[in-house]
């Protein structure tokens, strides 16, 4: 009767992202079942320019919750009665998305982005003493996209990797996208930036086609605005569409519950891609 | 691991140029993984400190003495066939057992055949055998040396009987059906100190599969103490591939101990995440009355104060067995409290209501767990899952229970 509440969520979540950073690299994909999400895309379906907005309909188990998660009014009204499996159409902006929430306090040491701990701290300082370097005024922070390139320049990519805590990964520098967001954050919380971490789906247009996966990121708050830290795909060439479906608002020893119940309303099952639209 | 980890290099590789260049494999490589030995008769094989028997197809001509905590069996099928196998004593962790002698198996195969520059895991498999849980790889791999490339297999089997895990290995193509035959009768004939090995008076085991593929295993062992205490063992192993060729493991165990009245005495949480332990909290009532979690949680120490008793297995179920045998119980539900390894700091309210009989002396039931819900259909007789569907996005997790004995 117990058996089932020792799988690790995280760990399938974890494994759906990691193949995302390779996938435009290489042409396999292993299990697709485990590390995509089905994509439908009509074969006209052309590659993002600059600026378009991707129109899109996810199909999850909760859309009418997943609508409020992303303050969208209301679901495809094909989808029935609140709670039940149905679709939402989504306008997503690259490298960008909806508020979804998050912890109440986005600079505090927590449970997982234990900023606190010495080797995130020690790391800290590194990024710190390499602007200082470079010319920045000591007394002066960085922003988000500095914490980004530096995570994506330290950090090696491991699918095999699978922390927990901010401070595993500052000891171990190797991870798939769920360690790069979570050192993101905690290096972020730890020179003064409010930061959050982010559960969803990454939608990519690479080798031909459209591909979508379970992915995690950081946001930083800066300028009053929540501002997508991606340093898993920092490098990757094309735009990048961001639907989160679990803001981790839980950052304590139960996270895993909390994203396993996101997940299982708002993990799409299949993503429709309904086109492409010019920036306004 | 010795003799089977430090197995000699895969004798029947071949030269293959074409399947590195991805043509249609030829007709020689489908004829040496189709190949097979008859199994010769059984014979009887002791370790010389007397802990261990076993019947075995085949021969085993050296001494079967103790070294590092295992015995080695080198069992001789033929003039050139032999397999590995060693019988571990004590419990391991099936999936992390599998993922790490892979790693070293492919590592001496290397030094012999040359780097291997691609492998890929051709099947992964999990059930019972018996009442035991196991489970099992299958590897291809192309190795190259002076610009040949080499194609070779690697075999592997893992059952954990408890008190012992027996561990097989083969480095031929092909032999799938020999060497599943092999593994199997070294787990099923082992009696320890001259006893058939230990399966408690209650046991269960359930397959899991994501998307139709088996990926672990789960077991549920209850055992007696003298003073009439039951201990609960629920062990699981899963394992997936990740990328190609590399496997991530996760292994968990949870014991608890309880009353013969269904009252939790205490309680032990422990997994391991590419074998390495990420968790292992021990829950207790401490002396001022409060039920306290305390050990390490991803590498942290943790100490969290419960604000109750938690629900023990056994009254879960038999409050499950006693909602099923009400004369109406569509519609009814059960509630508890539970002490999960999804947040071991809080107890979770865990609940089960019957939505319709799905068949003799089972119902389909709708468990929740803090706001996760799981589709399952409970055997009416232990109160246990039969199955249990957790759909994540386009996933399906699914449990199907393959094995159970005894009751409680």
């Amino acid at each position: 009767m117990t058996a089932w509440r020792t799988l690790g969520v995280r760990w399938l979540l974890g494994a759906a992202c990691a193949t995302l950073a390779q996938a435009p690299l290489q042409a396999q994909v292993v299990a697709p079942s485990l590390a995509s999400i089905p994509v439908d895309a009509p074969a006209s379906a052309a590659a993002p320019q600059a600026g378009e907005a991707l129109h899109v309909r996810v199909h999850v188990a909760d859309a009418a919750g997943l609508a409020r998660l992303l303050g969208e009014p209301a679901p495809d009204p094909a989808s029935g009665a609140p709670g039940a499996s149905g679709s939402l159409a989504l306008r997503l902006r690259a490298g960008e998305h909806a508020d979804a929430g998050g912890p109440a306090d986005a600079r505090a040491a927590s449970f997982i982005v234990d900023h606190d701990d010495a080797a995130v701290r020690q790391l800290a300082e590194s990024l710190q003493a390499g602007r200082v370097q470079a010319g920045a005024g000591a007394g002066s922070a960085p922003g988000g996209a500095e914490i980004v390139a530096f995570v994506a320049r330290r950090m090696r990519t491991s699918y095999e990797a699978n922390a927990s805590l901010a401070s595993e990964v500052a000891r171990s520098l190797q991870g798939d996208c769920t360690e790069f967001a979570l050192l993101t954050a905690a290096l972020a919380r730890a020179l003064g930036l409010p930061a959050r971490m982010v559960q969803g789906v990454a939608i990519v247009h690479a080798e031909g086609r459209w591909q979508a996966y379970g992915h995690a990121w950081a946001q930083t708050l800066e300028a009053g605005h929540w501002t997508v830290r991606d340093s898993a795909l920092a490098n990757f060439p094309g735009p990048v569409y961001y639907m989160p479906f679990a803001a981790m608002d839980d950052e304590g020893p139960g996270f895993r519950l909390a994203l396993m119940m996101r997940a299982q309303g708002h993990l799409p099952r299949r993503i429709e891609v309904l086109g492409l639209e010019a920036p306004r | 691991m010795r003799a089977t980890l430090q197995a000699t290099a895969a004798t029947c590789l071949a030269l293959w140029a074409a399947w590195a260049q991805g043509q249609t494999q030829p007709q020689w490589l489908t004829d040496a993984q189709a190949r097979e030995t008859p199994l010769p008769p059984a014979t009887e094989v002791a370790s010389e400190d007397g802990w261990l028997q076993a019947r075995v197809p085949g021969t085993v001509r050296h001494k079967v003495v103790l070294d590092s905590g295992g015995y080695s069996l080198q069992i001789a099928l033929s003039a050139d066939r032999t397999i590995s196998c060693e019988v571990l004593r004590g419990s391991r962790d099936l999936a992390a057992l599998l993922a790490e002698t892979a790693e070293i198996s492919l590592g001496q195969l290397a030094k012999t055949n040359g780097e291997i520059e691609a492998r890929v895991i051709e099947a992964i498999d999990a059930g019972a055998l018996g009442a035991h849980p196991y489970m099992a790889l299958r590897w291809v791999y192309r190795a190259r040396r002076g610009g040949e490339a080499r194609i070779g297999g690697l075999k592997q089997f893992a059952a954990d009987l408890g008190e012992a895990v027996v561990y097989c290995a083969d480095d031929e193509l092909g032999y799938v059906k020999t060497f599943d035959a092999v593994a199997r009768a070294v787990a099923e004939g082992l009696r320890i100190e001259g006893k058939a090995v230990d399966t408690g008076h209650f046991g269960e085991i359930s397959v899991i599969t994501l998307e139709g593929q088996r990926v672990g295993v789960a077991s549920t062992v209850l055992s007696r103490d003298t003073e009439g205490d039951t201990q609960v063992r629920n062990k699981g192993a899963m394992l997936l591939q990740r990328t190609q060729g590399q496997l991530i493991s996760q292994d968990t165990v949870e014991v608890q101990w309880v009353r013969p009245d269904g009252s939790l005495i205490n309680a032990l949480q422990v997994k391991a995440e590419q074998g390495k332990l990420t968790e292992d909290v021990a829950l207790r009532r401490h002396d001022d009355g409060r039920w306290r979690a305390t050990g390490t949680l991803a590498g942290k120490d943790v100490d969290f104060v419960l604000d109750a008793a938690p629900s023990s297995y056994l009254a879960m179920a038999q409050a499950r067995r006693q909602l099923m045998d009400r004369p109406n119980p569509v519609g009814g539900s059960t509630e508890a409290t539970s002490w999960s390894s999804l947040d071991l700091s809080r107890l979770l309210p865990a609940k089960a209501t019957v939505l319709a009989a799905a068949g003799p002396g089972t119902f389909a039931v709708r468990e929740e767990l803090g706001g996760v819900v799981i589709d399952a259909v409970l055997d009416r007789k232990t109160g246990t899952m039969a199955s249990a569907t957790i759909p994540l996005g386009a996933l399906n997790l699914r449990l199907q229970r393959v094995h159970q004995h005894g009751s409680f």
